[in-house]
């Protein structure tokens, strides 16, 4: 299989203008400039069946198409760089390897929307990366890439970094625009849509780092062969972010359609020290868990994976054995989601603050029967029915847990302050 | 236009209009949707999630708080699924809140309660511990239990939209959130009005007057009119064994909406003072002691006989307070005019507002007339959320729903106020220049320099009005003499078929158009007149030391003689001979008018303790003691009747209409044709007598300039004084 948006991560020094160049950088950027319209790029990302690479799996061509063209109002461009999903580090490959392919992504999506200025919000543990991306701006810059009259086109954006304070709210886009308006993290109401009504009110389109990366690709090799690799609703190829019990765990580059098996067994090198697999969570810690039977069929992509419950999320495949407690695991989810909840609505909020403290006394052995029931309703009651997806990611990391995994849940049952909560 | 569209709800067809929220039209015919964080007016929230509601063809419940009413939308608002949801969210909220409703403040008058009772579950189902935080005080008015909140975020909204004052905000995340005060410890730095606390739906922020000393089933609730600014707000003054323990504006639909500012929510309180004269007093031998109604009256009705025969009625004055309700003022009028028959009747005023009455060519400006609709309204001069918070509001209100444009013309930044707003910023004391300007644009070069306004910023002012349909002019009390005349004539300048134009005082006090009104309209004698040809003074309810200074301290002491009504024993009091106990406005029946011209009403809350009587009663016992039967009837309601017969531009106007309409405009004749020459001749003789060396002020007024001002009434308001710092001794910065 042929690697295109990891391709430059083994070569040394990706990421300098003079290597990236030799290796066909910024070729997407000027054709893009010289020969095609905004409304050519956006049809040929729409061909692509590109999806946001986010989470969110939104078609990509569709977002662009939705920024209204007439509007006297500057645009923007916002690359979502705030990886902050347990399990995914795909972004931080890019941007360590090979910067300037996020770079000439986002002045390609720039140019399709009519935006001038772009901005990356970068989560705040990612520091030395944004200092790497300065640097890589500058440098892009004074090879006359970004800034005034890019390539002698007359085109003009500018790329302005801006860290995030290490909130995981950040990364929804709507709490990401007025963190990067400078006020706290809340999530906006929908609609309107950032589209219409954006970064300071202004049409904004939010793009997540390797969907940015995969433009210049797209743009050179056209829609219709980025589609192909994938399958009829999802083009291409994704970055899967491969963790927990395997042999080999890191990021690949595979198609969309790719089964979940083989990137565990083949890929990863199947589940270390010879054990056997007991659960996988293969989006992120906000996509329900799959048992080991579940996985063995599973192929990733968005919609095999919604039906059997799940979602492809950020493409972090967490691989557990069966030394794991799934209790534990679950406790370590739904403890960073009440710790990152931003507390705006009830049913986030309170919701995630009681599971924890359910999740304590079963550690600590003074759980019931009961409580397993509460933890399920509990994640019904939350389900649906937040202000944002934090709180349906945490009500996901609960109540399938519960359901597929209760032996484990049970063992608590008996076990009378056998275990401290830590 | 309003377009009509068809919904469906719960089965049922329903029209409404297009792209109003669900929730409320729902409301509106009469499907109730539980809900906390909604609020009318407020930006919705989204936050509480007990509106949710299943839309056909939407995969997930939603808000009707958020949803925009679409042609063919299918709503149900009662299913189990619905049901479900709600006990949830009941389940949630309940989670870490107290459940010691008994010993909780808001017990009895909480939403939280109401909707526990009606939408949560029989038995609780939170099994953990909860976790407690103190409550503390957020400032010397406002108390906060961080652990009662459901973060509504209603009081961070109306802090922000209807106050401007953006003191309110959230700490922390998840579960941590709390609400906090602007000051660097969490604590408040604002203008206390209290408005966060009266929409708080649960017993998270409390006053402190009022916290845990009444329940609200044991406690008489009356609607009354304020008795501070001269916007004339409506509260409810609730009382509790004779006390007034809190005063509150919650779903009442006076001029003010559900609006307070400090003064009207904790200003109130000086009516329970143990300091209030509850006897008359007699001065014997340098000393006041208590006397008898008898006694007292018989001396002051023989003493004012004798200065009558001695020095002729002109030689005593009468004072009225332009606090005092329309009724006691115009028997106060009769008396002076008719049982005395002196000219030297008149009221304390901050400002001599005559001349813009005297040349008035516009309708008064109600609150609505801001509120409605989009229109220019152009501020000049006044500091609107200092000394007419409701006004201030108002302005903020029209700004944010309709779009109106706000110009301010002030010779200093006020705060408060929205961003939106154009500032014209001008020389301190030139505010009768720009009247010129306004009147005359021949004259721009001049008025330019006077105001330190480019000529162009005067031509954009013009524009501003010339493009205006609907205009509302607030004028200041920097406005004197003949440019409060030219105030008045800007209706005649320019109203056109087109362009409706109106105007509103910033009058100071509660009554002060009242006081106009009933005729206290003479001239206030000087202090040098007092002993020469002004021998006695006879003064309701005023206190001219304090008002005017110390000049009428040696004033009062040259006077043969001084008789006050009085609440308190005042400075001025001090120097009295004798001192009549009277009722205040929380004790008596009456009306006020507002600076808009609106007659409201006063309503008896409580009995006053003591030997205390209504000002009008007094001074008809003197009247009496004088040989005098005053032509006036023996109840408040029945005076405002022989007063609509007899004061122009209050015809008709009974209880029964103001108890139907809240408010009822008087109507005042305006000034037909204006002598341009004449008017335009003293203007300028005023403008050319303008300092024009005086340098601009950059920095705006501080916080509180007006609304923690020391008053006569409010330092006998235990928790302002405690506030504020007041002690015992008055002080003399204050006036």
């Amino acid at each position: 299989m042929e690697r295109i948006i990891s391709a430059r991560f083994d070569i040394p020094n990706a990421d300098q203008l003079d290597v990236y160049l030799e290796h066909g950088g910024y070729r997407a950027l000027k054709k893009v400039l010289t020969e095609m319209t905004p409304e050519q790029v956006i049809e040929e990302v729409k061909k692509s069946a590109l999806r946001g690479c986010g989470g969110a799996g939104f078609p990509t061509g569709m977002k662009w198409g939705f920024v209204p063209k007439d509007s006297p109002k500057p645009k923007y461009l916002v690359c979502n760089a705030d990886e902050s999903e347990p399990g995914t580090f795909k972004d931080r490959q890019i941007m360590e390897k090979d910067p300037h392919g996020l770079i000439e992504g986002i002045l390609i999506g720039a140019y399709a929307i009519g935006a001038h200025l772009a901005f990356i919000y970068i989560r705040g543990e990612y520091w030395y990366l944004k200092e790497k991306l300065e640097r890589v701006i500058d440098e892009a810059r004074q090879g006359g890439y970004v800034g005034r009259n890019i390539l002698g086109t007359g085109f003009d954006c500018d790329i302005i970094v801006h860290p995030g304070a290490g909130a995981y709210i950040c990364g929804e886009e709507t709490a990401l625009l007025e963190s990067l308006e400078g006020k706290r993290g809340y999530p906006r109401l929908k609609p309107p849509f950032p589209a219409s009504v954006g970064l300071y009110g202004c049409p904004t389109v939010i793009n997540n780092v390797e969907t940015l990366a995969w433009v210049p690709h797209i743009i050179l090799r056209g829609g219709e062969w980025f589609h192909r690799l994938g399958t009829e609703k999802s083009g291409g190829h994704r970055l899967y972010s491969l963790s927990g019990h395997v042999v080999r765990p890191g990021v690949y580059e595979r198609p969309l359609g790719y089964p979940l098996k083989r990137l565990i067994y083949e890929d990863g090198g199947g589940i270390r020290d010879g054990k056997r697999l007991k659960a996988v969570v293969p989006g992120g810690a906000s996509s329900p868990i799959l048992t080991a039977e579940e996985a063995e069929s599973a192929t990733l992509d968005y919609e095999p994976l919604a039906a059997l419950g799940t979602m492809m999320g950020s493409g972090a495949v967490i691989v557990m054995d069966e030394d794991t407690d799934i209790v534990r695991t679950t406790y370590s989810f739904i403890k960073f989601f009440a710790h990152e909840s931003c507390g705006w609505c009830v049913p986030c909020r309170e919701g995630t603050r009681w599971m924890v403290k359910i999740f304590e006394r079963l550690l600590r052995g003074g759980g019931t029967e009961r409580d397993l029931e509460m933890l399920v309703t509990l994640s019904d009651n939350m389900f649906g029915r937040t202000h944002c997806p934090l709180g349906d990611a945490a009500a996901w990391a609960v109540g399938p847990a519960v359901k597929k995994f209760r032996a484990d849940f049970e063992r608590y049952l008996t076990r009378r302050g056998a275990v401290a909560a830590d | 236009m309003t377009e009509w569209v068809k919904i469906t709800i719960d089965g049922k067809s329903y029209s409404a209009p297009r792209g109003r929220y669900l929730l409320e039209v729902c409301e509106e015919l009469g499907i109730y949707v539980p809900n906390f964080c909604y609020y009318y007016k407020l930006p919705p929230q989204a936050a509480c999630r007990m509106c949710l509601v299943r839309i056909e063809n939407i995969r997930k419940l939603q808000t009707a708080c958020t949803v925009r009413v679409q042609d063919g939308m299918v709503v149900t608002t009662n299913s189990d699924e619905i049901i479900g949801a709600r006990q949830g969210m009941v389940d949630f909220i309940l989670a870490n809140h107290p459940l010691d409703c008994p010993m909780c403040d808001k017990g009895g008058e909480c939403e939280l309660q109401y909707m526990s009772l009606t939408y949560g579950n029989l038995f609780g189902r939170y099994m953990e511990t909860k976790e407690h935080r103190d409550e503390y005080q957020l400032s010397p008015f406002i108390w906060l239990d961080p652990q009662r909140c459901i973060l509504c975020y209603r009081c961070i909204r109306v802090c922000d939209e209807w106050v401007g004052d953006h003191a309110l905000g959230v700490l922390g995340r998840g579960a941590h959130s709390e609400i906090i005060g602007n000051k660097r410890d969490g604590t408040l730095e604002c203008e206390n009005c209290g408005n966060c606390v009266e929409v708080c739906p649960v017993g998270a922020l409390t006053s402190a007057n009022f916290r845990f000393r009444a329940r609200p089933w044991d406690i008489e609730d009356t609607i009354t009119t304020c008795t501070y600014c001269a916007d004339g707000c409506q509260l409810k003054l609730s009382v509790r064994d004779g006390k007034v323990v809190r005063a509150w504006a919650k779903d009442m639909t006076g001029i003010n909406m559900e609006f307070l500012c400090l003064k009207g929510r904790y200003g109130n309180e000086f009516v329970n003072s143990p300091d209030r004269v509850h006897a008359p007093l007699i001065r014997r031998q340098g000393r006041l002691e208590q006397a008898s109604w008898d006694e007292a009256i018989g001396l002051v009705a023989s003493r004012l006989k004798e200065i009558t025969a001695t020095h002729g009625a002109e030689s005593i004055a009468c004072l009225g307070s332009p606090r005092l309700t329309n009724e006691v003022l115009y028997v106060l009028n009769k008396f002076a005019r008719d049982v005395i028959g002196t000219p030297w009747i008149s009221h304390i005023a901050e400002h001599d507002w005559r001349p813009l009455f005297n040349m008035l060519t516009a309708p008064l400006a109600t609150q609505n007339d801001i509120r409605s609709g989009k229109k220019t309204l152009l501020l000049i001069g006044g500091n609107p959320p200092e000394y007419n918070p409701l006004t201030a509001y108002s302005l903020r209100y029209a700004v944010r729903e309709n779009g109106s444009r706000l110009i301010i013309v002030n010779a200093r930044p006020l705060l408060r106020l929205p961003e939106e707003s154009e500032f014209f910023h001008i020389r301190p004391g030139s505010e009768p220049a720009l009247l010129l300007a306004l009147l005359d644009e021949s004259q721009l070069n001049l008025v330019a320099e006077i105001t330190n306004l480019s000529v162009e910023r005067l031509g954009a002012l013009r524009r501003a009005l010339e493009e205006s349909e609907d205009l509302v002019v607030l004028i200041g009390p920097e406005v004197s003499g003949a440019a409060l005349e030219a105030a008045g004539a800007l209706g005649a300048r320019w109203a056109t078929e087109r362009r409706r134009v109106r105007l509103l005082p910033l009058m100071r006090f509660n009554n002060s158009l009242g006081a106009l009104d009933m005729g206290l309209t003479g001239d206030l004698p000087a202090p040098e007149d007092i002993g020469a040809h002004i021998k006695a003074l006879y003064l309701v309810g005023v206190d001219p030391i304090r008002t005017y200074g110390d000049r009428w301290r040696e004033a009062l002491a040259r006077a043969e003689f001084v008789v006050v009504h009085e609440l308190f024993t005042t400075e001025t009091a001090e120097y009295a001979h004798v001192v009549l106990p009277a009722m205040s406005f929380a004790e008596i029946d009456g009306t006020f008018t507002n600076n808009a011209g609106q007659v409201q009403r006063v309503r008896r809350a409580l009995e006053s303790g003591g030997e205390r009587r209504p000002d009008w009663v007094i001074l008809r016992l003197v009247a009496k003691g004088m040989g005098v039967e005053m032509d006036v009837r023996g109840s408040a309601m029945a005076m405002l009747k022989d007063l609509a017969e007899r004061v122009p531009g209050y015809e008709g106007i009974t209880y029964e209409q103001i108890d139907a309409e809240g408010a009822v405009q008087t109507h005042r004749a305006l000034v037909k044709e204006v002598s341009w020459n004449d008017l335009l001749d003293r203007l300028n003789a005023q403008v050319a007598a303008l300092d024009r060396n005086r340098d601009m002020l950059t920095e705006p007024p501080a916080l509180g300039t007006g609304l923690f001002e020391r008053g006569t009434l409010i330092e006998h308001v235990p928790l302002m004084a405690q506030a504020f710092g007041w002690d015992g001794s008055r002080s003399r910065d204050d006036r």
